[in-house]
């Protein structure tokens, strides 16, 4: 059961095709991982997915509606949420209104509401306060509610966004690279927020570099060069998979070894 | 004495201004350069409608500030599509062509002659002729304004103008529909300057476009980045700081046509001193990009 579908995606970027004619299938409660060398067009195919770049070419598919044409906030509020390669948060908010931004369906959003200030948008604005605070502990950081998210490390910045992400309750949940530049010690954290999602049974797409956490988290890989599709299946499949290790390795270098 | 009440008075017609204009500007980072233009088309609106039409002032008031909410609307269009420098200088241009109507379309506003003989506001049938009890009046709506302005900022809608302020991207990325709440914060600003604009008509009892060039425009915006962006006391200090402190040259006996240069003068050097000491202006927390 895909509940996200790529047909034929192109995207031009002055003639340069960042993705070409790529196709695939995210499986529902499943964990894909997205791979590929710098520049492979990952994190493109992120912002076709999700809204924030108009695709030349090509469908997609989001829980059987057609979201190609839709506008960023349209797809999110379809149930897809997604993170940043490069964090980004609010950076001279708190850490605990970073979070709060990220909770669906709330009364006060309307002017109407704020104004007035009614009883029930005061109650909800607790009670989400309260969702939050379960969000930050999550991450291990309730004791930075109170920060500017400014003022943290680079790390836990990326656990502020994931967890500003985890608050939207969307149904596909794409991470860019959430590794990156975090500490080893956090590391298990993330993965276990990661695989928490997935036994709620929600669904995973998200791009990695470090090839370990892929082939431990992995349902699927799918494996880009060149903004084209060389390869798709489960980590044993992709471990030994000539075409993907020639795109990594280069095959002059792998002959010489 | 009566002086003092018209100082105050004018303070309070700026500190609605200045609310207004943080609103937009110091709260959901959007830099508009045209603020006045709001206030004009307030006061010009109601004005006529007083002066041709015979129609209370407390009507011309609200129909005065929602044409300028319609004229927010205009202006909040481009906001949508453009960012930065681009579209400060949009804003700024929008601030301009207001000006050029109200001083052109002379058949409706009598152009540079201006319109005399606005009617005060009356309550009960007695006009409100005192100056206390037309600085009780502006006081009012101040604290209206400030109350309202408060309760926007300070609740979810809020909390995603700031957001809008700090990543637009971010802020798309969780579902908030930017484009839409820039737009209301337009008619919400627009809406305040309109009042502030109707306000100062029926105090002073004449207008003429020189009192909405976009000089004034880029005073209000001094008044906010002073008191701070993103701060409701901010404005107050910034509104009764720039109003006030001008004025003290008089007591030094300068002629006015000194001191009306002076003025300007004053103020681009304590926004310069300001930048380089204190970025986020006298209170407020965040820092101009």
């Amino acid at each position: 059961m895909g509940i996200l579908k790529v047909n034929n995606l192109v995207k031009h970027f002055d003639g340069i095709k960042a993705v070409d004619d790529l196709s695939f299938e995210v499986r529902k409660g499943a964990i894909t991982a997205l791979i590929g060398p710098n520049g492979s067009g990952k994190t493109t195919t992120f912002n076709l997915i999700t809204g924030f770049s108009r695709p030349t070419l090509g469908k997609i598919q989001f829980q059987g509606t057609d979201i190609t044409r839709l506008a960023p906030y349209e797809i999110f509020n379809r149930g897809m949420g997604r993170t940043f390669q490069n964090i980004r948060l609010f950076p001279q908010m708190t850490v605990l209104e970073n979070i709060l931004l990220g909770l669906k369906y709330q009364r006060g959003e309307s002017l109407a509401a704020a104004i007035i200030r009614t009883s029930v948008m005061l109650r909800e604005e607790e009670e989400n306060t309260v969702r939050a605070m379960e969000l930050l502990k999550t991450i291990g950081l309730e004791g930075k509610r109170n920060d500017l998210a400014d003022s943290l490390s680079h790390g836990q910045r990326r656990l502020v966004e994931i967890a500003r992400t985890l608050g939207t309750d969307s149904d596909l949940y794409l991470f860019d690279e959430p590794t990156a530049g975090v500490f080893p010690n956090t590391i298990p954290t993330l993965l276990s927020i990661i695989e928490d999602l997935k036994a709620k049974g929600k669904t995973i797409l998200f791009i990695e570099h470090n090839m370990k956490i892929v082939m431990d988290i992995s349902d699927n890989i799918i494996v880009l060069n060149n903004g084209k599709k060389i390869a798709e299946g489960p980590p044993s499949e992709i471990l030994h998979n000539e075409t993907v290790l020639d795109a990594y390795m280069g095959k002059r270098s792998r002959r010489a070894t | 004495m009566e002086y003092l009440l018209h100082i105050l008075i004018i303070s309070g017609i700026y500190i609605i201004l200045t609310l207004s204009l943080n609103l937009i500007l110091g709260y959901t980072g959007i830099p508009a350069l045209g603020h006045i233009a709001f206030a004009c088309v307030g006061a010009y609106t109601s004005s006529i409608l007083a002066l041709n039409y015979g129609i209370s002032p407390w009507i011309g008031l609200l129909v005065g500030a929602c044409f300028a909410s319609l004229l927010g609307i205009i202006i909040g269009f481009p906001s949508i599509r453009l960012k930065g420098d681009y579209l400060a200088l949009a804003t700024f241009g929008f601030g301009v062509i207001v000006y050029s109507i109200s001083k052109n379309w002379v058949d409706l506003t009598r152009g540079p002659m201006g319109l005399p003989g606005i009617p005060k506001f009356s309550f009960f049938g007695f006009e409100l002729q005192p100056v206390w009890a037309y600085l009780t009046l502006v006081t009012v709506f101040v604290l209206i304004t400030a109350v309202i302005i408060n309760r926007i900022v300070d609740s979810p809608f809020g909390r995603i103008l700031k957001s809008i302020r700090e990543d637009e991207v971010a802020s798309i990325s969780i579902g908030k529909n930017i484009a839409r709440y820039k737009l209301i914060v337009f008619v919400v600003g627009a809406f305040f300057a309109g009042i502030a604009g109707s306000l100062y008509a029926h105090y002073i009892t004449f207008i003429d476009p020189s009192s909405f060039t976009i000089m004034e425009s880029i005073a209000v915006l001094l008044m906010v980045v002073f008191g701070g962006m993103g701060s409701i006391r901010g404005s107050f200090i910034g509104a009764l700081i720039l109003v006030i402190f001008p004025e003290m040259l008089r007591f030094l006996g300068m002629p006015s046509s000194v001191a009306a240069p002076l003025r300007q003068m004053i103020y681009g050097l304590l926004l310069v001193v300001l930048m380089i000491k204190r970025p986020q202006g006298i209170i407020g927390q965040y820092r101009f990009k």
